[in-house]
C-alpha cells in the first residue's frame, strides 16, 4: 500500500507538472519598420527615362521612394498598389491577394527598381514583372511577391494623413492630363451619369468578376466627362452610386486614350461627398439658406451657412412673433442674442433669413454677436444646429454654443455694394459679379499670383499662392476673402497695368512683403487668365493697407 | 411385482445415467499454472484457449486457469500474449477429472513485453487532416494467436496498413465489456489509453466475427481489453525508453496489489511520453496516462471491479505535403505547421485532448457453466485542434500553391522561389507569425480592432453513457450460447473557439465568404451572420463562434449466438439486432439557413441486423477447414449523415443503412514444426454512404462532398506460417495479396458551407478504382533467434500497391465539363485527371534485440532494443489524396493537373526504440 501511496503522489506531481507546460507564446514585439536606404530618383524621372516602353528590365540601380496612396482594400484596385511622391505617381502590380495588410494607406515605402520591368499596359505607366500572354509576346504584369518584398524596404508606421490628393475640376484634368496620370486626385464639380440609378458594378454571367465604365460628367460642361472603372469585386460595386454634384477622389490612370479614374474604397465615392446644391447638412457641405428655409419642420440637425444681415429685434417672443421686416434689425444697434443669416449679404426681406440664438456667455455669442461687434454683419457664418421655427421666422436652434459648432473668421473680408472704396465687394462676391458692366470696388488680402508664363490657369501648378516668396510675375496678384487661402479657386486674379503705381506699388516680385496685405481695387470684373479677375483699373484706384 | 421391479430398475438405470450425465457434464475440467520460463514467476492475463472445447480463460492473478464442464478426449491448448511467444501443446482430457497439466512454462518474449507495439509507430499520430480522427491501426491484433494477424499488425502498422482494407470503424474496441467505439465516427481512440500498456496488456482478441464471449463481433476483428485488478500480479513495474518517433521519452510505473486475502485489488498504473520534438519538425508531445482499477471479491461467484482511464494529451501535428515541397526542402519530415515566434518553433496545429472514462463491472459465476457480466461506461471526451485562420487576408499557408516555385511562369522567378525555398527561409517555407501579428497590429492602426489573423480551436466534445450485460452459458457437452444486451446514449458538442486574436482586439462572427458572393443580395445583413440570434458579436479569446451544434446517437442492441462443437465438427450462427435514432440540435441560428439550423432538427431512425454463420472441418488435430459466412446492415455514422452540419441540419438524401456480405474460407496447419494459415477472403458492401470535406484554401471555406450508394468489394488471399526450425530459430512468413475497390460509380451531392447551395446530385465516376491508404500487397519475412534469455529478431517487410485517396470532384461530369484545343487533348486531360497515382512499393528491414536479467529473487530487468527501417527508406509513402479542387486556366480555359497535385504522407525513415523495464 505504501508504493500505492508513493504513486499516487508520483502520478499528482507528474499531472501539475504537465499541466503547467501550456505552451502559451508571447506576442512578439511589434518593431516599427525602418530602413537606411535612400532614394536616388524621383518618381517622375523614373516615367520619363522610360517614356513610352511597352516592356523594359530596369538595370540600373534605381531607388524610388513613395507612400502608398490606393492599394486593394475594397477589392475595387486588384493585386497593385500605387505609389506617389511629391513629382508623381505610378502603379505597382504585385502578385498577391489582400496586399493592403501589408500596404496600408500612408506607409512610405522605397523600392530598388534594378530587376523589375517598367511597362506601359494600353499607355498606363506601371511598375512589374515579365510574364508571357496569350499571343505568346512578353508584355508587363505582376511582381512575384517574394521578389517585391525583397525589392521594397519600408519605413515607420503609415502615416494616412500624409496622403494628399490635389483637387482638380475635369476641364483642368482634361487639359494636363499627364502630369496627373498615377496619381491620387480629387476631381470636383463632377456628377454620375446615372447617379441614383445604377449600381457601381454588377458581377457578370455565372457570377464572375467584371469591371464596368461608369461616366462622371463635368457640372460646369456636360461635354467633358471622365471614366470611372468600377469592379464588381469591390466590396460597395452594390451600392446605388450617388446623386448629385459633387467630389470623387481616386487614382487616375489612362488606357488607350481614355482617362480613367479608380476609387479605393467606398469613402472616395461616399454620398455624402455630394450635394443637389443644396448641401447635404455636413461640416464640409453644410445646408444652403434655401434649404433652412424649407425643412422647418423635421427637427433636422446639420450645419448651415450663410451671410450674417442682421439680428432679432427686442421683444420678440411666442406672444409677439416675427411677421414683418421691422422685427429684425438690419441695422446698427443690434442686439446680442441672436443673429440672423441669409443666401447673400444684401438681403432685407425676413422671410429669406434663418434666425440662430447665442446662448448668453457662449463663444458664439462673443465672437459673432453684432451688438459688440456690428461690423461682422456681411461676413459669412457655419453654424450647427436643429431647424426649427423660431418666433415665427425660420431658425436654427444651437445647443451649447461652443467652438465645436460653429465656424467664424473674423478675418474674413465683408462685402459691400461694390460702388465705392468704404463699401467693396468681398471676394466671393465679386467672383459671382463676373460681367457686371459697371466697374465695382472688391477687397481681398493678397495670397499670391498667376505664374509668369501661363496664359491659363488650368491647375495649382499654374499659380503661385499660399507662400511668402518666390513670386515671379507683376502682371498681376490673387487676392481672396481669407488671409490664409490656398484653392486658387476661391481668389480673383487682379491686373496690374504696366507703368502704374499699382503695378509698381503691389506686384509680389518687388514686394514680396505684400503677401497678406488687404488690397481694395476697382475695376471690371471679368476673366483673367481663365479665371474670375478684376481688370482695366487706370492704375491709381486702389488703396493697400 | 416383476413388472414394478423391472420399471424399478429402469428408473435406476435412467437416474444412473442421468446422473452420470450431470456429473459428466459437471465434473471433467481442466486446470493449469502459467509460469515464466525465465523468472518463475506466474504470469497473469495469458489468454489460453481451448481448441475443441472452443472455451477461452484468463490466467490469473497467481498464473492459474480453469476449465470447466469441457470434453473429453484430446485436444488443443492454445497460449497466446503478447509478452510471450505463444505455444501450443496437446492436452489428453479425462472425463470425470480435473485434469491439472500443472505448470506450464512460456518464454517471454522481451520484445513484446514492454514494447509499445503498434502504439508506438502510430499513436495518435497528428494527421493534419482537416477532420479530426485519430486514425490508428488496431494493434490490438498483435495479442491474436492468429500468424498472420499478429505478425502483419506488427510488422504492417508503420505503413498504416489495414486488416482487409477495412476502414476503423468495423472493429470494435471494448475496455472490460463496454464497448468505446465513438458512435459519430466509429472508430476507437487509441489516445484514450495513451500509452499505458502495462496496463492494457491483457486483451481478449477475436478475429473477424469468429464467436467471442463479449459481443456479436465485427468484420474487422474485436478486442476485449481487461484491467481487473484481480488479473494482475502482486508487483511493481517500472520502464523508460528513449526513441525518435513521435515522442522522444516515455517512463511508467504499474503497481499492482494482487488480489489480497481480503478480497480487494488495486492497480495504479502512469505512463508519461514526451518529446520537445519529434521525428517531424515543429512536433512536441506531452501525453500523461493513468489508470486506477479497484476490484473485490465479493464471494466465490460475485466480483464487483471499477476501472478509471484517462489520458490529458497535448501534441502537435504533422501536414500533409506536395512532392514539390518535400524535395524542396529535401526532408519527408517537412511540416507546414509551425514557424519561428520569439526564438521558439510554434505549431499552429496543436490537439489539446482528454478522454477520462469510467466503468463499474460485475461478474456474476451463476454456476460452473453459466456467468453474467453486466458493466457501466461513461466516457467525456474534451479534443481541441487549434488551426490558423484569416479573414479578408493573404494566405498563411506557406505551401500555398500560388507560393510554390511551380506556380510562377518565368524561370527567372522558378528559380528565384526555388532559391528560397531550398535555402529553408523561415519567412517563406514555414508559417510567419511575426508577419501576422504585424498585419492585425496596423490593422488596429488603421481604425479597427477586427483580426484579419487568428487561432481558432475546433472542439468535438463528447460525453457517453453505456450499458452492457452479456450472459454466457454451456447448454451441454456440445452447446454453449451466448447472448447480450447493450444500450448507450452519446452527445457530441461540436463547435468553435477563439484560442489566440494575434494581437488583435476581437473578431466579428460574420461569414467574410458570404459578404463576398452574395454583397448585393438585400438579405446580406441577415445571410452573413454566423448566429443569427446574436448578430455581429463581436468574440475574444475563448468565445465559441462560427457554428455550434450538438449531435445525439441513442442505440440499443441484443444479439445472441449458439456454437456447436463436435469431434469433427463446429458450427456457429447468431443474430445481432441494432436500434439507432440520432438527431442534430443547433445553438446557432445560421444566416444561410435560418429555418433550418437552430434548435433541435429531424430524427432518423434505423433497425438493422446482422446474421452470421461458421463452419470448422477438424480433418484431424493437424489439418483444420474453416469458412464464414455473414449479412450485416449498419445504420450510417452521424459523421456522413449531415449535408453541412456546421451549418444546418440538412440531412443527407437517401440516407439508409450500408449492407455487408462477408465469408472466408481457410486452412490451417498445425504441427510440431509448422503453425499457419492460409484464407481466402471477399467482402461485399452496399450502400455506404461517406462524406468527403475538403478544405478550399482559395475560398477558406469546407466544401463537403458527401457520396452514397457507394459499393465496394474487398478480397483477397492471407498466409501466415511460423516454422520451428530448431529449438532456438523460428522463421516467420507472412503476407496478403488483395484487391480493395470501388464496384460502382456512387452519386455525389457538394455543399457549400459559405452558402445556402447545395449542388444538384451528379454521378460520381468511382467504378474500378482502387480504395486507397494501405499497401494490398504486402508481406514479411522473419528470423528469431534464442539463446540463453537473449532473443534476436530480423524481419524483411515489402509494400506494394498503396494508392491515393480518390477525390470524387475530380470524376463528375462537371469536371469533365472544359474546353480543350482537340479531341485528343481532351482525352488526354481527363486521363490526367481520372488517373489513380499507385505509390511506389518497396522494403523495409527491422532488427530487434532483447535480454531478460534476473538481478536477484526479487528483481528482474528486461532491456530490448528495437531498429526499425534500417535502411531508412524515406520513399514509403503510406497515404495520400488527391485534392478536391480544379483549376481552371484563365487564358486557356483548359484544366491545369499540376496546380493542385496530390499531397501524400511518408513512413518515417529509421527510428529505434530504447527501453528498460524493472519488475519487483
Amino acid at each position: 500500500m505504501k508504493t500505492l501511496r508513493n504513486l499516487l503522489l508520483l502520478l499528482t506531481a507528474v499531472l501539475f507538472v504537465v499541466s503547467c507546460d501550456e505552451r502559451e507564446f508571447d506576442m512578439p514585439p511589434i518593431n516599427m519598420p525602418t530602413t537606411p536606404i535612400k532614394a536616388n530618383t524621383t518618381i517622375e524621372a523614373l516615367k520619363a527615362k522610360y517614356k513610352g516602353m511597352a516592356l523594359i528590365e530596369i538595370t540600373d540601380s534605381i531607388i524610388i521612394r513613395g507612400l502608398v496612396v490606393a492599394n486593394d482594400i475594397s477589392g475595387n484596385i486588384y493585386k497593385q498598389i500605387v505609389l506617389q511622391d511629391s513629382t508623381a505617381g505610378i502603379s505597382v502590380a504585385i502578385d498577391r491577394n489582400n496586399i493592403y495588410g501589408d500596404f496600408r494607406i500612408g506607409q512610405e515605402v522605397f523600392i530598388e527598381c534594378v530587376g523589375l520591368y517598367y511597362g506601359e499596359y494600353g499607355g498606363n505607366p506601371q511598375l512589374g514583372f515579365k510574364y508571357l500572354n496569350n499571343r505568346n509576346e512578353w508584355a508587363i504584369g505582376q511582381v512575384a511577391w517574394e521578389f517585391f518584398r525583397e525589392k521594397s524596404h519600408l519605413n515607420g508606421f503609415p502615416q494616412p494623413d500624409l496622403v494628399k490628393s490635389e483637387v482638380l475640376t475635369i476641364e483642368q484634368l482634361l487639359t494636363n492630363s499627364q502630369s496627373h496620370i498615377g496619381k491620387l486626385v480629387t476631381v470636383r464639380d463632377v456628377y454620375f451619369e446615372k447617379g441614383g440609378i445604377e449600381p457601381f458594378a454588377v458581377p457578370g454571367a455565372n457570377n464572375s468578376v467584371q469591371t464596368e465604365s461608369k461616366i462622371l460628367i463635368s457640372a460646369a460642361n456636360p461635354n467633358n466627362k471622365l471614366t470611372a472603372r468600377n469592379s464588381s469585386a469591390a466590396n460597395f460595386a452594390h451600392l446605388i452610386m450617388p446623386e448629385g454634384i459633387g467630389s470623387v477622389t481616386g487614382v487616375l490612370s489612362i488606357f488607350n486614350s481614355t482617362l480613367q479614374i479608380t476609387f479605393r474604397d467606398s469613402l472616395d465615392c461616399s454620398p455624402s461627398r455630394f450635394s443637389d446644391g443644396q448641401g447635404n447638412g455636413s461640416k464640409d457641405m453644410p445646408w444652403a439658406i434655401e434649404y433652412a428655409l424649407n425643412n422647418q419642420t423635421d427637427s433636422k440637425n446639420g450645419w448651415i451657412e450663410g451671410y450674417i444681415v442682421g439680428s432679432v429685434a427686442p421683444g420678440i417672443q411666442a406672444t409677439n412673433p416675427i411677421s414683418k421686416n421691422g422685427d429684425i434689425l438690419f441695422n446698427a444697434p443690434f442686439t446680442n442674442n441672436t443673429v440672423v443669416l441669409a443666401a447673400s449679404p444684401d438681403v432685407r426681406d425676413w422671410t429669406k433669413c434663418v434666425v440662430v440664438n447665442l446662448p448668453t456667455g457662449s463663444n458664439i455669442r462673443n465672437r459673432v454677436n453684432l451688438f459688440d461687434t456690428p461690423s461682422n454683419q456681411g461676413k459669412v457664418l457655419k453654424v450647427k444646429g436643429t431647424l426649427e421655427k423660431y418666433y415665427g421666422a425660420a431658425g436654427l436652434t444651437i445647443s451649447t454654443g461652443a467652438a465645436s459648432e460653429f465656424e467664424f473668421d473674423e478675418n474674413q473680408i465683408t462685402s459691400g455694394t461694390g460702388e465705392t472704396s468704404d463699401s467693396p465687394l468681398s471676394v466671393s462676391v465679386a467672383k459671382s459679379k463676373q460681367g457686371e458692366v459697371n466697374q465695382l470696388w472688391a477687397k481681398g488680402y493678397i495670397v499670391g499670383c498667376v505664374r509668369n508664363g501661363v496664359s491659363s490657369v488650368v491647375s495649382e501648378a499654374d499659380v503661385i499662392i499660399g507662400v511668402t516668396s518666390g513670386f515671379d510675375s507683376q502682371t498681376n496678384v490673387l487676392i481672396a476673402d481669407y488671409p490664409n487661402e490656398t484653392d486658387y479657386g476661391n481668389c480673383i486674379v487682379v491686373n496690374l497695368p504696366a507703368g502704374t503705381p499699382l503695378r509698381s506699388g503691389v506686384n509680389l516680385v518687388n514686394n514680396p512683403g505684400n503677401i497678406g496685405k488687404i488690397l481694395i481695387v476697382k475695376g471690371t470684373l471679368r476673366s483673367y487668365f481663365g479665371l474670375p479677375g478684376s481688370r482695366d483699373n487706370g492704375g491709381n484706384d486702389f488703396i493697400l493697407e | 411385482m416383476q413388472q414394478k421391479y423391472f420399471m424399478k430398475k429402469n428408473l435406476y438405470l435412467f437416474l444412473l445415467l442421468f446422473f452420470s450425465v450431470s456429473a459428466f457434464s459437471q465434473t471433467t475440467s481442466l486446470k493449469g499454472m502459467i509460469v515464466s520460463s525465465s523468472t518463475n514467476m506466474p504470469i497473469p492475463g495469458i489468454s489460453i484457449q481451448l481448441q475443441n472445447s472452443g472455451l477461452s480463460a484468463i490466467s490469473s492473478f497467481d498464473g492459474s486457469f480453469l476449465f470447466e464442464g469441457i470434453s473429453p478426449g484430446e485436444d488443443r491448448l492454445f497460449i497466446s500474449s503478447p509478452e510471450i511467444n505463444n505455444s501450443e501443446m496437446t492436452v489428453d482430457i479425462i472425463e470425470n477429472q480435473t485434469n491439472d497439466i500443472g505448470t506450464v512454462y512460456v518464454s517471454e518474449n522481451a520484445r513484446k513485453l514492454f514494447s509499445e507495439g503498434a502504439f508506438t509507430l502510430i499513436d495518435e499520430e497528428d494527421i493534419g487532416e482537416e477532420d479530426q480522427s485519430s486514425h490508428n491501426v488496431s494493434s490490438l491484433m498483435t495479442a491474436s494467436n492468429d500468424v498472420y494477424i499478429s505478425s502483419t499488425s506488427w510488422n504492417f502498422a508503420a505503413m498504416r496498413f489495414k486488416l482487409r482494407g477495412y476502414d476503423y470503424r468495423y472493429s470494435n474496441m471494448y475496455i472490460n465489456g463496454i464497448n468505446f467505439n465513438d458512435p459519430e465516427r466509429g472508430g476507437f481512440s487509441y489516445g484514450m489509453i495513451g500509452g499505458l500498456n502495462d496496463a492494457t496488456r491483457s486483451k481478449d482478441v477475436v478475429n473477424g466475427l469468429n464467436p467471442s464471449t463479449f459481443t456479436f463481433g465485427q468484420i474487422g476483428g474485436s478486442g476485449n481489453i481487461i484491467t481487473n485488478a484481480a488479473n494482475f500480479s502482486r508487483g511493481t513495474r517500472v520502464g523508460l525508453a528513449y526513441t525518435n518517433r513521435a515522442y522522444t521519452l516515455r517512463g511508467s510505473a504499474l503497481h499492482s496489489t494482487g488480489l489480497m486475502k481480503n478480497g480487494w485489488a488495486v492497480t495504479a498504473s502512469v505512463a508519461y511520453r514526451w518529446a520537445d520534438e519529434g521525428f517531424i519538425e515543429g512536433t512536441f508531445y506531452n501525453s500523461l496516462g493513468y489508470l486506477l482499477s479497484i476490484e473485490k471479491e465479493i464471494n466465490s461467484r460475485h466480483s464487483i471491479s471499477f476501472t478509471t482511464i484517462g489520458a490529458p494529451t497535448q501534441r502537435a501535428q504533422q501536414s500533409s505535403n506536395f512532392q514539390e515541397t518535400v524535395d524542396l526542402v529535401g526532408s519527408i519530415y517537412y511540416n507546414s505547421y509551425w514557424g519561428w515566434q520569439n526564438g521558439e518553433k510554434r505549431n499552429s496545429r496543436v490537439v489539446t485532448t482528454f478522454e477520462p472514462i469510467a466503468i463499474l463491472s460485475h461478474v456474476f459465476k451463476i454456476n460452473a457453466e453459466t456467468k453474467l457480466t453486466t458493466g457501466l461506461g461513461f466516457k467525456y471526451t474534451t479534443y481541441g485542434q487549434t488551426r490558423l485562420n484569416w479573414i479578408n487576408s493573404a494566405s498563411p499557408q506557406p505551401d500555398y500553391y500560388r507560393y510554390l516555385p511551380s506556380y510562377q511562369t518565368t524561370s527567372v522567378m522558378k528559380d528565384f522561389y526555388t532559391g528560397l525555398w531550398e535555402s529553408r527561409n523561415p519567412n517563406v517555407t514555414q508559417v510567419d507569425w511575426e508577419r501576422m501579428y504585424r498585419v492585425n497590429h496596423l490593422q488596429k492602426l488603421s481604425g479597427s480592432g477586427d483580426a484579419l489573423y487568428m487561432v481558432e480551436e475546433r472542439r468535438n466534445d463528447q460525453m457517453y453513457f453505456s450499458f452492457n450485460s452479456t450472459f454466457n452459458t454451456k447448454l451441454n457437452e456440445h452447446t454453449s450460447f451466448t447472448a447480450g444486451l447493450s444500450a448507450n446514449t452519446t452527445k457530441g458538442m461540436h463547435y468553435n473557439t477563439v484560442s489566440d486574436l494575434l494581437g488583435a482586439d476581437y473578431l466579428t462572427d460574420i461569414d467574410q465568404f458570404v459578404i463576398r458572393d452574395l454583397n448585393h443580395d438585400p438579405n446580406i445583413e441577415n445571410i452573413k451572420q454566423n448566429d443569427m440570434n446574436n448578430p455581429n458579436r463581436k468574440v475574444v479569446e475563448g468565445d465559441r463562434f462560427s457554428y455550434d451544434y450538438n449531435i445525439y446517437v441513442n442505440t440499443a442492441d441484443l444479439w445472441a449466438r449458439n456454437t456447436h462443437r463436435y469431434n469433427k465438427w463446429d458450427i456457429y450462427y447468431g443474430f445481432n439486432l441494432v436500434y439507432t435514432e440520432f438527431w442534430r440540435e443547433g445553438n446557432m441560428r445560421n444566416g444561410r439557413a435560418p429555418e433550418n439550423s437552430y434548435g433541435k432538427g429531424d430524427v432518423y431512425s434505423s433497425f438493422d441486423q446482422s446474421v452470421k454463420l461458421g463452419l470448422t472441418y477438424k480433418l484431424s488435430g493437424k489439418h483444420i477447414f474453416s469458412g464464414n459466412v455473414s449479412y450485416s446492415t449498419l445504420a450510417p455514422l452521424t459523421y456522413d449523415s449531415y449535408v453541412s452540419a456546421r451549418t444546418r441540419d440538412e440531412m443527407t438524401p437517401n440516407l439508409q443503412s450500408e449492407k455487408i456480405f462477408a465469408s472466408d474460407l481457410g486452412y490451417s496447419l498445425t504441427t510440431p514444426i509448422f503453425r499457419g494459415s492460409i484464407s481466402v477472403f471477399q467482402t461485399n458492401f452496399y450502400d455506404q454512404t461517406r462524406l468527403y470535406p475538403y478544405y478550399s484554401d482559395s475560398e477558406n471555406t469546407f466544401i463537403n462532398h458527401i457520396l452514397t450508394g457507394i459499393n465496394k468489394m474487398h478480397r483477397g488471399v492471407e498466409l501466415g506460417l511460423k516454422a520451428k526450425v530448431t529449438s532456438n530459430i523460428t522463421l516467420t512468413l507472412a503476407g496478403t495479396v488483395a484487391e480493395y475497390i470501388y464496384s460502382n460509380r456512387p452519386t455525389g451531392i457538394v455543399a457549400f458551407e459559405n452558402n445556402k447551395e447545395t449542388l444538384p446530385a451528379e454521378t460520381v465516376y468511382f467504378k474500378n478504382f482502387y480504395v486507397g491508404g494501405t499497401p494490398q500487397t504486402a508481406g514479411t519475412f522473419g528470423i528469431q533467434y534464442f539463446y540463453k534469455y537473449w532473443f534476436f529478431n530480423l524481419d524483411i517487410n515489402g509494400f506494394d500497391r498503396t494508392y491515393v485517396d480518390i477525390a470524387p470532384s475530380r470524376r463528375t461530369e462537371s469536371a469533365f465539363n472544359f474546353t480543350a484545343n482537340s479531341y485528343e487533348e481532351y482525352v488526354d486531360a481527363i486521363k490526367q485527371m481520372m488517373t489513380q497515382e499507385r505509390f511506389a512499393g518497396g522494403f523495409t528491414l527491422d532488427f530487434s534485440v532483447g535480454k531478460s536479467f534476473r538481478l536477484d529473487s526479487k528483481h528482474y530487468l528486461n532491456v530490448n532494443l528495437q531498429f526499425k527501417n534500417m535502411l531508412n527508406n524515406t520513399d514509403l509513402k503510406t497515404g495520400g489524396y488527391e485534392q478536391g479542387r480544379l483549376y481552371v486556366d484563365k487564358i486557356t480555359q483548359n484544366y491545369d493537373m499540376e496546380r493542385f497535385p496530390n499531397k501524400y504522407y511518408w513512413a518515417q525513415g529509421f527510428n529505434c526504440y530504447l527501453m528498460a523495464a524493472l519488475r519487483f
